[in-house]
């Protein structure tokens, strides 16, 4: 592995992108501090790091959104200030974000900044006529180039945004995270686009932080750490194994070995979900929740998970189906909503800090412990803060998390990401719950504060309550999880012992490769109903070790759409009712879910 | 008009499995209303109808109607631009447009209109600038110059006094149709038409939808938002030179109401505050229907709190089409492909015969011939617009000759019209085919009795049959 | 002097140059007007020392945190680009001091000098000590142009700093700080209320009605309160509803309540649009220049003022309720977490608005004696500029009443400090609707476009 320069190697073209020792910074931030790396004509290069590494502001820095502060880029010879200017420059840039005007037409959409400030790149009819070619090729499907765009499904907006960026035949192309809307199938087709390009002579430049997409696709890949490039990995180096070395750096591998994950003393249930489902086709499935244990769940973004935790903590309802928490003494009581979760004892801590974690110009006391206003208030109908015990709360979480703060009254957006993290992480835990659900609680924050954050919560954790931990990085299960479950379309798909976890594994269900054979072991789903199951001798053991391959999970969506008809539906709200997998038109062993009825009895998958 | 999907052959085809729909229902309510009030209004005071009542209406609503051509440049750049200040600036032109009038600058036409166009213009540049620059919300920007401008009004202007320029004296009394008020109308709709078709509308429509996605596209949104400003200083010029041809002289404070009567008309034309969405035919619908609300109000002589009423009438209907817009996805949702053309037409028809039997003179039937022109009259109906004087008996004669085969023409257009839109329309899951065969049918029928009428009336026979349009 | 220091050579020259030149001009003009030469010398003197000082200070201030720069351009420009604000804002306020000079007979005179040095000491002041005051930096501007704004006042205007002028301009501020508290409240949830100053003009017309109709006064105001609150939570209804379009909908039910009342009180009436009725005394004594709380000279209005402001200023701070409010005006989302209604709060908080609305109009009808439906119409803004010049922000979850209680004062003093020098209500809106602009300028600026992808 070489980390310094890339060998040179005879199909190479010349330098389309240098950049040197770029430096931005926000505010006490540093997304970017002294990074640089090169791109060629002809290639399909990846910027691959770890969250919060500042590989997306380098995409915006490229791409000429953001002023840097320090360094040089360089692309084609120039430094484009604005986007106008790069798009002059033959460079086109997908964002992140879908960024689309929903008031518009398709082909205005895809023709967006394609003309001159008064006079047309071409003929409104040429226009119509290009659009609906190039959606049709993209997306496969036909989309009438007159509708509205606000009337489109978000995938097809990701895709005018891909539309629009290859309309002008780029020499530079620019991917941030481009794939995140789509499904398995079109990411195939984007790809056989991408390629084409690099062959036409195109340098195209991908952001991600998914490894199996990128060393399918990418000629050479710069992986960055912290705001600094750490290493340039021509396409034979591109492994696993090398992108994940170079991605954690050297501390990840003995926190591996010193910790081992919680195991549950007791079979006890903190949590059960009977016959929930979270998508509106997607099927029903059972979930328990032991005390004592962290459940890690990992999916692809967009497949179920985030809005599986969010009904495990009321934040949203369930499609079908009923959660409950189990409160000190055994009794259960219903998680419909955001007040019974509460109530039921049920902490939810969003990796979204911006969007619906902190409150930006209150103080960082406040952000930690305005849950408890409610039930720390005095004088009756004055609902006066009582700030003396919300004080000591306050302490109390603060350095157990060791939060870094001056004053507890400055703003909450004084502190750097990590550290508002770890108060929102307080506030969950100053609700003195039994259960915290945490949803990619560890988005941009450095390795250190993650490594307290696992370590208080696996405290946590021997203390008999019990964790739900989303994450988009497997690698933070390591160690750490006593299981994990991965969802794929909507349900899970796999899952997997914390105590023999490879990150390799868990990649592979997260794509649909592996047989889905963990969701029926003491390690699934429902882990108890699994081991008694096991006693009896009607476990699903004998599919351990059987490895079938799930060859289009598109036809799997499709065979389940026409499973679920109305009727089944309205019999499966009153009782769970699920479709025979045995009747869908394709191998039953594909899709391992094991489904119980109401009373605990298998009704179908797992065994034959 | 510029929310209408253009109709391909090609495309109807496919178009029922295609992805998306183009529904915009956007201007349902505005013409809904539209019609409504028109038919309400005819029925009330028939007098509306004449070439007075017109040319009154086009005096009375064409400042407005300018007014929310300007608020609707600013608004459909988005950020939430409701520029508030357009009453007052509004104002201000046309108080500065006296004083110099007064101190014997401006005399001649073409000075008047580009200082009022110039002043708005600088104005809204300013205005602009501030937004770009400066980064603050537009709304607090266009406050902040409602207080400023309606200040100096009053100290360039103490009390409405002043005279209007003398070219612009006959202007206001709006006793034909053909004023040069209409024409100022008609030049600045055209003019707003003509612009939907550049790319810089285009570019402005996509950045007032979502500024991010045409700032990341390429699209110079600096200079297409002090494009906006200035097109909308521009309609705010044109504007108060309507203004100061309505009252003829200069008024400090009465151009500030003209802030709440636009902002309510652009809501009631579908423009979308947020940006990105807003026509020309929306606004000036808009427009005229607030007129219209108010004509309507006005024939019930409520005496003294005749402007209370009016005042309730605005505020309340500015509420409910606000809340109507609630409706809108619902509504989206269960209509797939809206045409306002098809809808458009087919109210105008109905209305069409709501105010033919308003206007038919019944009672002259009974007693006079056809000398008198009655409104049913062939020739009013046809040429009655165009009529200037009264006509030598040769012209005439050769007019009514002539009329079946212009009346002829204008149905056969009719149906070729609905014919199109029939056909453009039958691959659709919609009721758009069965509505336009039956509209054209009543159209025929209408067309069919009115020749009936004409010729009874012309023989001078009294034996007239109810007026059936109404239907 | 440590802050000199700091400055490097070309700034120090620059500043001793621009120091003569404007001394000079100084000079120029004076013995231009005729002024005594005594005058013209300690002015001279006056205006040099306090530019000198002010330069090396304010300079010592921008000076601060910027000592690394690239290399490679001129010192002059450096300088130049460094301290181009404080520059650029220095020689605007000579400039116009000049302008005033050559213009109006009689303006450079001892006073003014002495106001004009006051006016460069609070920037100052203002630019150096407003950083040691991150949170509240708002508050303390404010505080310092009032203080300002007052001294140059009293020196300059005869009977500003009287009893009587305090007194009615404690008064005023009244009216306009109750009819404040709703635009507050609602700000800080990131909405608008227009319809305060129709809620004033109709509870002004209406209590008179109900009054002439031999209702009770007390019942009649009880009536006029709770409509008031009722109006009000119509609008927070609506609001919530069509969100972020407040603005709009609390103008149109503004116009809708103005007339609809009109209407009611022109029932039966001869005079459309004017009630009739006589105000009971107690009601007059509540918001009269010469009336009197419990023996004391001044008007009970002032006191209900104090008592809402302290109440609010605290319940916003120590109860639930209020950091709540908070919370759903910064984040919405966030707050949804917390199991906060968006809708009650909405609701609420537009109710209050309501209810002070009728308050202002009911006690405006105490201070005038008569009805009038227009009496609200500048606070139609008037509330507006003082939530704005106070700090709190019209995005929502920042600032407070306290903030909102400075910014009343400020535009009464100002108000009254316009009056004094000969500007009346039309020259005041123009240069409130000026002041606005900067004020928001200062504390919410929408960030770049570039900073939101």
């Amino acid at each position: 592995m070489s980390l310094t320069q890339p060998q040179e190697t005879p199909t190479l073209g010349r330098e389309t992108i240098a950049v040197r020792g770029v430096k931005k910074y926000f505010g006490p931030t540093r997304a970017l501090d002294g990074a640089s790396f090169s791109a060629r004509a002809g290639e399909i290069h990846a910027i691959v790091g770890g969250n919060g590494c500042g590989k997306s502001t380098m995409a915006k820095v490229v791409s000429g959104i953001l002023p840097i502060d320090g360094g040089s880029v360089s692309i084609l010879g120039e430094t484009p200030a604005t986007p106008a200017e790069s798009r002059a420059l033959g460079i086109s840039t997908v964002y992140q974000e879908v960024l689309v005007a929903d008031e518009s037409s398709v082909v205005d959409n895809i023709f967006m900044g394609s003309d001159r400030l008064f006079s047309k790149s071409m003929s409104q009819a040429r226009k119509v006529e290009r659009a609906r070619q190039l959606m049709e090729e993209l997306s496969g499907e036909v989309v009438d180039p007159y509708a509205l765009v606000g009337t489109l499904p978000l995938s097809i907006k990701q895709w005018i945004t891909i539309a629009r960026a290859l309309l002008s035949n780029p020499k530079i192309l620019i991917l941030d995270e481009s794939s995140a809307a789509l499904d398995f199938d079109s990411t195939e087709r984007l790809f056989n686009k991408m390629r084409a390009l690099r062959d036409s002579g195109a340098t195209v430049l991908i952001v991600t932080h998914r490894i199996a997409e990128l060393i399918r696709i990418s000629d050479r890949a710069t992986v960055l750490r912290d705001g600094r490039d750490v290493g340039v990995l021509d396409k034979h180096e591109i492994t696993e194994r090398n992108l994940l070395a170079l991605m954690t750096g050297e501390d990840r591998s003995t926190r591996d070995i010193t910790h081992a994950a919680p195991q549950p003393d007791t079979g006890e249930r903190a949590m059960k979900a009977r016959a929930i489902s979270v998508w509106p086709n997607g099927r029903s499935f059972d979930f328990d929740l032991r005390r004592g244990e962290i459940v890690g769940i990992a999916g692809l973004d967009g497949q179920g998970q985030d809005a599986f935790v969010r009904v495990l903590a009321g934040v949203r309802p369930a499609l079908n189906g009923l959660v409950q928490v189990a409160d000190r003494s055994g009794a259960w009581s219903p998680v419909r909503t955001l007040a019974e979760a509460v109530a039921g004892k049920i902490a939810y801590v969003s990796g979204d800090r911006k969007r619906e974690g902190i409150f930006a110009s209150l103080s960082i006391f406040e952000n930690m412990v305005m849950p408890l206003y409610r039930e720390r208030k005095r004088a009756g109908i004055l609902s006066l803060i009582d700030f003396q015990s919300l004080v000591a709360t306050f302490r109390r979480e603060a350095d157990n998390l060791m939060i870094k703060f001056g004053v507890k009254e400055d703003r909450i957006t004084s502190l750097s990401g990590g550290n508002q993290q770890k108060v929102l992480i307080g506030r969950g835990f100053a609700m003195r719950p039994d259960v915290i659900i945490l949803n990619d609680p560890a988005r941009g924050i450095d390795v250190g504060a993650k490594a307290e954050l696992y370590k208080h919560l696996r405290s946590f954790a021997e203390q008999g309550k019990a964790v739900v931990y989303l994450s988009s990085e497997i690698e933070e299960f390591l160690g750490f999880a006593t299981r994990v479950i991965v969802f794929r379309d909507g349900i899970p798909f796999d899952s997997f012992d914390g105590r023999a976890l490879e990150p390799k594994r868990v990649l592979e269900a997260m794509f649909g490769q592996t047989d889905g054979a963990g969701l029926a072991s003491s390690y699934g789903l429902v882990p108890k109903r699994a081991a008694t199951a096991a006693s009896q001798g009607t476990a699903a053991r004998a599919f351990d070790g059987v490895r079938v391959r799930v060859e289009v999970p598109a036809e799997i969506k499709a065979a389940m759409k026409a499973a679920v008809d109305p009727p089944a539906r309205q019999a499966a709200s009153e009782r769970f009712v699920v479709p025979e997998p045995t009747k869908l038109p394709f191998a039953p062993k594909a899709v391992r879910i094991v489904e119980f009825d109401s009373d605990g009895r298998r009704k179908g998958g797992g065994a034959p | 008009m510029t929310v209408m999907a253009p109709n391909t052959p090609s495309l109807a085809g496919n178009a029922a499995e295609a992805q998306g729909g183009r529904s915009n229902p956007f201007l349902l309510m505005p013409i809904t209303l539209f019609f409504a009030l028109l038919a309400f209004a005819v029925l009330r005071s028939p007098n509306l109808m004449t070439s007075t009542g017109i040319g009154a209406a086009i005096i009375v609503a064409t400042p407005l109607i300018m007014a929310t051509y300007a608020l609707m440049a600013s608004v459909i750049a988005g950020r939430g631009t409701v520029d508030l200040s357009i009453g007052p600036l509004i104002g201000f032109i046309n108080v500065t447009l006296v004083q110099l009038h007064g101190a014997g600058l401006l005399e001649n036409p073409i000075a008047v209109f580009l200082y009022a166009m110039a002043a708005g213009a600088l104005y809204q540049f300013l205005f602009a600038l501030i937004v770009i620059y400066v980064r603050v919300q537009p709304i607090i920007v266009s406050l902040s110059g409602y207080l400023a401008l309606s200040g100096i009004n009053l100290v360039i202007l103490p009390r409405p006094g002043g005279m209007a320029p003398p070219f612009m004296a006959e202007w206001g009394y709006g006793t034909t149709i053909f004023s040069p008020i209409l024409f100022i109308l008609l030049i600045a709709s055209a003019a707003w038409l003509l612009f939907t078709a550049t790319a810089f509308y285009t570019h402005l429509r996509l950045m007032g939808s979502d500024e991010r996605a045409a700032y990341t596209s390429g699209v110079p949104i600096t200079t297409v938002r002090i494009g906006a400003h200035l097109i909308s200083g521009c309609f705010a010029g044109l504007a108060a030179i309507c203004f100061t041809a309505l009252i003829s002289s200069g008024d400090p404070s009465q151009g500030t109401t003209y802030t709440l009567i636009a902002v309510t008309a652009l809501v009631l034309g579908g423009a979308s505050l947020a940006g990105g969405r807003g026509g020309v035919f929306g606004s000036a619908l808009g427009a005229v229907n607030l007129y219209l609300i108010t004509f309507c109000l006005s024939t019930f002589n409520f005496g003294a709190v005749q402007s209370f009423v009016t005042n309730l009438a605005y505020g309340t209907i500015l509420v409910a089409s606000l809340l109507l817009t609630l409706l809108i996805p619902v509504i989206q949702r269960r209509i797939r492909n809206f045409s306002p053309l098809l809808y458009f037409v087919a109210l105008s028809v109905i209305v069409l015969g709501v105010i033919l039997h308003a206007t038919f003179d019944y009672a002259a039937l009974g007693t006079v011939g056809a000398t008198l022109p009655g409104a049913l009259d062939m020739q009013a109906a046809l040429v009655g617009p165009l009529e200037i004087a009264t006509l030598d008996p040769a012209t005439e004669a050769l007019r009514l000759q002539a009329a079946p085969l212009v009346f002829g023409a204008v149905v056969l257009a009719v149906v070729a019209v609905f014919l199109r839109l029939a056909i453009g329309q039958s691959s659709r899951n919609s009721i758009g085919p069965a509505v336009a065969v039956i509209l054209a049918s009543l159209v025929l029928a209408g067309a069919w009795l009115m020749m009936r009428e004409a010729q009874t009336s012309q023989t001078g026979q009294p034996e007239a049959t109810a007026s059936e349009g109404d239907g | 002097m440590d802050m000199l220091a700091k400055l490097s050579l070309p700034a120090r020259i620059l500043g001793l140059a621009i120091g003569i030149v404007l001394t000079v001009i100084g000079i120029g003009f004076g013995f231009a007007q005729g002024v005594s030469v005594q005058i013209i010398i300690l002015a001279a003197i006056a205006t040099m020392a306090s530019f000198t000082w002010a330069w090396g200070f304010v300079l010592g201030q921008f000076a601060q945190g910027e000592s690394t720069t690239a290399d490679g351009i001129s010192p002059l420009r450096r300088a130049w680009m460094a301290y181009r604000w404080p520059l650029l804002g220095l020689a605007l306020i000579l400039l116009a001091f000049i302008v005033l000079s050559l213009t109006v007979e009689g303006f450079f005179n001892i006073w003014n000098i002495i106001s004009l040095i006051i006016l460069l000491v609070i920037l100052i002041l203002t630019r150096t000590l407003g950083r040691q005051f991150q949170l509240n930096r708002s508050a303390f501007i404010g505080i310092m142009v009032l203080a300002g704004l007052f001294s140059v006042g009293s020196m300059n205007i005869e009977g500003f700093a009287s009893g009587n002028n305090i007194k009615s301009m404690l008064l005023f501020a009244s009216f306009l700080g109750i009819a404040s508290i709703g635009q507050t409240l609602v700000a800080l949830l990131g909405g608008l209320d227009l319809s305060i100053p129709f809620v004033i003009g109709a509870a002004n017309v209406g209590l008179l009605y109900l009054m002439g109709l031999g209702v009770p006064p007390w019942l009649a105001t009880l009536i006029v309160l709770g409509i008031g609150a009722i109006l009000g939570a119509i609008n927070g209804l609506l609001s919530y509803k069509l969100q972020g379009q407040a603005l709009i909908v609390t103008l149109g039910t503004g116009f809708a309540i103005s007339g609809g009342v009109q209407i009611i009180t022109s029932i039966g009436s001869a005079y459309s649009g004017n009630v009739f009725g006589t105000v009971p005394a107690w009601l007059s004594n509540l918001s009269a220049m010469n009336g009197s709380t419990f023996g004391l000279p001044f008007p009970p209005v002032i006191a209900i003022w104090v008592v809402i402001a302290l109440i609010l200023i605290l319940g916003l701070r120590l109860t639930v309720y209020g950091r709540f409010l908070y919370a759903l005006g910064v984040n919405r989302t966030s707050a949804s977490r917390l199991m906060i209604s968006e809708m009650r709060y909405w609701v609420t908080m537009y109710t209050l608005s309501g209810f002070f609305a009728a308050l202002t109009g009911s006690l405006l009808l105490g201070w005038s004696g008569g009805g009038f439906i227009g009496v609200g119409d500048q606070y139609l803004f008037l509330t507006l500029a003082a939530v704005v010049v106070g700090g709190t922000s019209l995005l929502g979850g920042a600032g407070g009443y306290g903030f909102t209680v400075i910014g009343v004062l400020v535009l009464q003093v100002l108000s009254s400090f316009l009056v004094g020098i000969g500007l009346d209500f039309k020259w005041q809106q123009f240069i409130f609707g000026l002041l606005i602009l900067p004020m928001v300028a200062l504390y919410a600026r929408s960030p770049h476009i570039r900073t939101q992808i």
